[in-house]
């Protein structure tokens, strides 16, 4: 069913997000890391609120 | 489109060892926004033999991700390979463009000229040049 496969992409990017944010965690990567990376892969900037809650802060003139 | 990039030895280098965060940003950017990785095991395997012990978690703890494809070397690749190859003897070369072919990723990878050489229609994203 088309349910069954809505819920198994959303399960596994919501997994593929949860991954990456450990890794990004476990690597130590920064607010200008990350945003060089989002620059280059020409995808939206990981936001400001989910960068806090990673405990990353941006500084002010980025 | 979702971002995703295959990854030669030199950026699994990178991301076992941390000489930049460059490979390690854009393997967990790729991850956070939804698209994926492809690793060649001719490349895992190179970069196994040459990287430090305690490195090697760091490509484990990224190949656990189900959206990190290990793509194998199995014997129906080996025309392909060997055509991209034309008389090279560069196996994880020949692997990676297989692999960057398939997915239609570009390649992250710190010999851009060599892959060019293969294969001149090939994606490459070249790693930043080190001093």
């Amino acid at each position: 069913m088309i349910s069954d496969v809505i819920r198994a992409a959303v399960e596994r990017e919501v997994g593929n997000m949860t991954h990456a944010t450990i890794l990004i965690q476990r690597w130590n990567l920064q607010c200008d890391d990350l945003d060089r990376a989002a620059d280059a892969l020409k995808v939206d900037r990981i936001s400001d609120d989910v960068m806090l809650r990673l405990g990353l802060h941006r500084n002010q003139e980025d | 489109m979702l971002p995703g990039r295959v990854l030669d030895v030199g950026a699994l280098v990178d991301i076992a060892v941390a000489k930049t965060n460059h490979s390690r940003s854009i393997a967990a950017l790729c991850l956070y926004r939804g698209g994926g990785l492809c690793i060649p095991t001719t490349a895992l395997t190179l970069v196994y033999s040459i990287v430090p012990l305690a490195t090697k978690v760091e490509l484990f703890d990224l190949i656990s991700s189900s959206a990190v494809q290990v793509d194998d070397l199995t014997a129906g690749k080996v025309p392909d390979i060997a055509e991209i190859l034309d008389g090279s003897s560069d196996i994880t070369a020949g692997h990676v463009i297989l692999c960057a072919r398939a997915t239609q990723w570009p390649i992250l990878t710190d010999r851009p000229g060599i892959l060019r050489n293969l294969d001149p229609a090939i994606l490459v994203d070249p790693l930043p040049e080190q001093n």
